[in-house]
């Protein structure tokens, strides 16, 4: 099975583009060449990454929705990773029910899932809420990221966050010391390479941490992949 | 069933009247009501590039192409005829019509009669609801405002509306809204109706291979159109008895 896979959050800097990247990673150690786009066309993070394999694509222009959505749903054998900046949230939502983008990625064997980063707070969560039910039908993996902060204990009474509670597929991204952070985001850092070879120059216990960490949100990520792939009934065959 | 006969017209060029005859076409088909369709943009038909299996192309000055059509009204399967007025002839085939004794067949209720007169960006346009007024005593009359390209239209005066929309016993306005230029452009290329470019068919009922993002755009496009239709009841002013209720 194959993806098209949204990362977004209604919060600016929660992790969207590490999560979008961690996600590019898991499908090439899977031995796949994802396709990656961003929506933030000014800073391009992805683009510097991959290459090779990113677009980035300015979600107001009529132009780019063009290719980004032809390319997220067109056939093919990879899957595909958008990283969805705050600004281009609600016209990519929004145009993705319009052009019933699901039905499309669908008809060629790909998979529509939502990453939703939610921070601690109630307003996340029912933001959250608001967003899975304007999609529809679609597999919605709620993220907490603990680099967010402690969640406060309203939230935990609040009725979008029992309702959420109740989805199918989970996903924690751990805290990581923001000194090894700042090493993930060094131009030089391929994670699949550190995952392979990580015979990196730095300290032994700073390598075992960020390798350690890396191996947790990538087990993290196999897992919801593998029940989403479990969960839902095979694609209907091309006609 | 009695016939009915829709005229889109315009005094002005340019105004998006085909464009409008167009979504008409793909309303009625939604809404499985038969038509057949007239395009008096004589040799070379617009209108019928795009929905060529029911639009005839005719010269609407000439007698017997009249004949053709006013002669036909109940003696084919189509229960709406739509008659695509080339730009500047609206007034005098309306009075070509009243003198073939079209209009006495309206009055005594043998065929229903609409108008969707597509009205020009500047307040001139009024004077042309001036000059269809006498023909429109007895029909539905629809005063369209083609927003497709983002015109900006006069406002309306309350007083001076009233004078000219007094004049119809039936009046109503619709508003057709934006659609961006580049799907505009797109159905345009396609050549064929809006709801086949949604479907992402070509002429041929091949694949279109259109951008999804276009196709939705014209499909929520159409969608707000023919909403605007049913909110004005253009079917069943036009066809009371065979209207389908709104869901």
């Amino acid at each position: 099975m194959n993806f098209a896979i949204i990362v977004a959050s209604a919060r600016a800097r929660s992790g969207k583009t590490l999560l979008s990247r961690l996600l590019a990673e898991h499908f090439i150690l899977s031995g796949q060449q994802p396709i990656v786009y961003e929506t933030d066309v000014t800073a391009a993070p992805l683009a510097a990454r991959f290459p090779n394999d990113a677009l980035a694509l300015n979600i107001d222009r009529v132009t780019d929705q063009m290719p980004l959505f032809d390319g997220m749903s067109a056939p093919g054998t990879e899957s595909r990773i958008l990283d969805l900046s705050n600004g281009g949230s609600k016209k990519f939502f929004d145009l993705m029910v319009e052009s019933d983008f699901k039905g499309e990625a669908r008809e060629n064997e790909l998979e529509p899932v939502v990453f939703y980063i939610a921070g601690p707070e109630k307003d996340d969560f029912e933001r959250a809420n608001e967003l899975r039910r304007h999609v529809g039908n679609c597999p919605f993996v709620l993220v907490q990221n603990e680099a967010l902060g402690e969640a406060k204990q309203s939230l935990f009474r609040s009725a979008a966050y029992i309702e959420l509670a109740e989805l199918e597929f989970h996903m924690l991204i751990p805290a990581l010391d923001p000194s090894f952070m700042e090493l993930l985001d060094e131009p030089d850092v391929t994670i699949r390479e550190f995952i392979r070879d990580p015979r990196r120059k730095m300290a032994p216990e700073t390598r075992a941490a960020l390798r350690s960490w890396i191996v947790k949100v990538l087990s993290e990520i196999y897992r919801v992949i593998s029940g989403i792939e479990h969960r839902f009934p095979p694609l209907p065959e091309r006609r | 069933m009695k016939p009915a006969v829709l005229v889109v017209g315009a005094d002005k060029g340019g105004v998006g009247k085909t464009t409008i005859s167009r979504t008409v076409l793909d309303y009625l088909r939604a809404k499985s009501m038969p038509a057949r369709a007239f395009d008096s943009e004589s040799p070379r038909g617009t209108l019928k590039r795009f929905h060529p299996a029911v639009t005839e192309i005719v010269d609407i000055t000439h007698t017997g192409d009249q004949m053709k059509i006013l002669d036909t009204l109940s003696s084919n399967d189509a229960r709406i005829t739509l008659i695509d007025i080339k730009a500047g002839l609206l007034s005098n085939t309306l009075k070509a019509f009243q003198d073939s004794g079209f209009f006495d067949a309206v009055r005594a209720g043998d065929v229903s009669f609409g108008l969707f007169h597509v009205l020009g960006p500047s307040v001139a346009s009024l004077d042309e609801i001036s000059e269809v007024a006498p023909y429109i005593e007895n029909g539905a009359y629809f005063a369209v405002k083609n927003f497709i390209n983002e015109t900006s239209f006069f406002d309306w005066d309350p007083a001076v509306k009233a004078k000219y929309f007094e004049k119809s016993k039936d009046s109503t306005e619709i508003s057709i809204p934006k659609l961006t230029e580049m799907a505009c452009e797109s159905v345009e290329l396609a050549g064929v109706p809006f709801s086949t470019f949604i479907a992402n068919k070509n002429a041929q009922g091949g694949a279109g291979n259109y951008s999804l993002v276009l196709r939705g755009y014209v499909r929520t496009w159409l969608m707000h159109v023919a909403a605007e239709y049913e909110r004005a009841g253009v079917l069943k002013k036009l066809s009371p008895a065979e209207a389908p209720s709104s869901a």
